[in-house]
């Protein structure tokens, strides 16, 4: 099990989201890459970099700091937010990013089938989930596809790495929903990283013991911002 | 068959993924007589020198480990594994390892890094070894430790890496023992060629 600690850009600061609501924003640091250097110095093997602006927006907007992050840090970067061109993939994949999460317009069939044929196990796909519906856009619209749709799809399309967010629990600090994402597991071939959740270390202890073979990590934010645990002690865990 | 031996301590689990992920098939030993009908072996590890002494002892490895090396059935050691195959160890100094190789594992001397080693640092390769085929100096590797395998025949050292002031031995191996002090399991592309090359071997 991988450990992928968030850092979530908005506006060039690392800020944290409530259930992905905007207006409940909260300012960790000014300094993305600081940031980004914390995490590794406490050994992170991965980086999990989100773009809200570009969420938001659909654009890339945080070039700089994903740029800067990628070059001071030997820890590998999965980046989202704001991918919705070829040509932005390929462009933050020159910077450094050893893999891209796709969301809203991964839900465009042509689209996910062009990228994963490129870029293969670069791409990773966002699966925001709500009451069992997939959600899009930044999670201000909603999307018409079930969960079980959603997964037999990107099996289809080629996806290897799913990141699985259960609305509900990301940034409450409530513990995840096992029994939900041991279904998702169960629904698909690619290799699934649980977001949102994680709020003590025993939710760390209970995700170390997922005996499914396809279960790839958690992300880590606001339990780690608001210092509930220390991320080397989750790294010494799950070594 | 490959054979994980499962003695309670860390990431077995993690190994038998990756295995898994490369398809091959393997089975978890937790008593060292399942270790009889073995062609390779893993020895993983997490944790403490001395616990993990402890633990090979009560589900009766120490005998068939000994055996399978007499045997020359290939042995593959990760993180605390490497370090159970020296003598002994600083972390638990009363406490004999496995000694199938001479030396001592020691704790980090430099005073100016951070201590455990955590995180991605890159190898430098000091020898051949069909484990390390498609590896050069320079690629970055996952660990977690505090405390390094010391080998007193310095040709076990295939690759080395270097922590603050400190080059110490991050792959010990021969023609049928090999050992990583990082985790090829967590080290993505680089790390599965290992366990390919295991798998080969």
């Amino acid at each position: 099990m991988n450990l992928y600690p968030a850092i979530d850009i908005y506006q060039g600061k690392v800020v944290r989201l409530t259930q992905g609501d905007y207006n409940a924003c909260i300012v960790y640091s000014e300094d993305p890459v600081a940031t980004a250097k914390g995490w590794e110095q406490e050994g992170a093997q991965w980086i999990h970099v989100v773009d809200l602006e570009g969420a938001k927006t659909g654009t890339l907007t945080c070039v700089a700091s994903l740029a800067a992050i990628c070059q001071n840090v030997k820890a590998k970067i999965q980046f989202g937010g704001g991918l919705r061109q070829i040509q932005d993939i390929d462009k933050v994949l020159a910077l450094g990013v050893s893999r891209v999460v796709l969301g809203t317009k991964a839900l465009d069939k042509a689209f996910l089938k062009k990228v994963t044929s490129k870029f293969k196990e670069k791409i990773a796909v966002g699966l925001d989930v709500r009451h069992d519906k997939v959600k899009t856009a930044g999670w201000i619209h909603d999307g018409n596809i079930t969960l079980p749709e959603a997964l037999k799809l990107f099996d289809q399309l080629g996806v290897t790495t799913l990141i699985y967010t259960d609305i509900e629990k990301d940034g409450v600090l409530q513990g995840p929903s096992l029994e939900k994402l041991s279904l998702v597991l169960a629904n698909t071939k690619a290799r699934v990283i649980l977001s949102g959740g994680i709020s003590q270390i025993s939710d760390i202890e209970k995700c170390r013991i997922i005996q499914a073979p396809n279960f790839e990590g958690v992300i880590i934010g606001k339990a780690l911002y608001d210092k509930r645990f220390r991320l080397s002690e989750a790294v010494r865990l799950t070594a | 068959m490959i054979a994980i031996i499962d003695y309670g301590m860390g990431n077995l689990r993690s190994v038998s993924k990756a295995l898994e992920y490369l398809g091959a098939s393997y089975k978890l030993c937790s008593k060292g007589k399942d270790l009889s009908r073995a062609t390779k072996v893993i020895l993983p590890g997490v944790g403490a020198f001395g616990d993990a002494m402890k633990e090979l002892k009560s589900r009766g490895f120490i005998g068939p480990i000994g055996e399978l090396v007499a045997r020359k059935i290939k042995l593959m050691g990760v993180c605390l594994g490497l370090q159970l195959f020296f003598e002994k160890s600083e972390e638990n100094p009363g406490i004999s390892g496995l000694g199938i190789f001479k030396g001592t594992v020691q704790k980090f001397r430099s005073t100016n890094v951070k201590i455990p080693h955590m995180g991605w640092n890159d190898l430098t390769v000091l020898k051949k070894h069909p484990l390390l085929e498609g590896i050069s100096s320079g690629e970055y590797f996952y660990f977690v430790h505090s405390y390094c395998g010391k080998p007193a025949a310095k040709d076990l050292t295939l690759a080395s890496c270097k922590y603050g002031r400190e080059d110490f031995a991050a792959v010990i191996g021969n023609k049928h023992i090999f050992a990583t002090q990082f985790h090829p399991e967590k080290s993505q592309e680089a790390g599965l060629r290992i366990l390919k090359n295991f798998i080969r071997w």
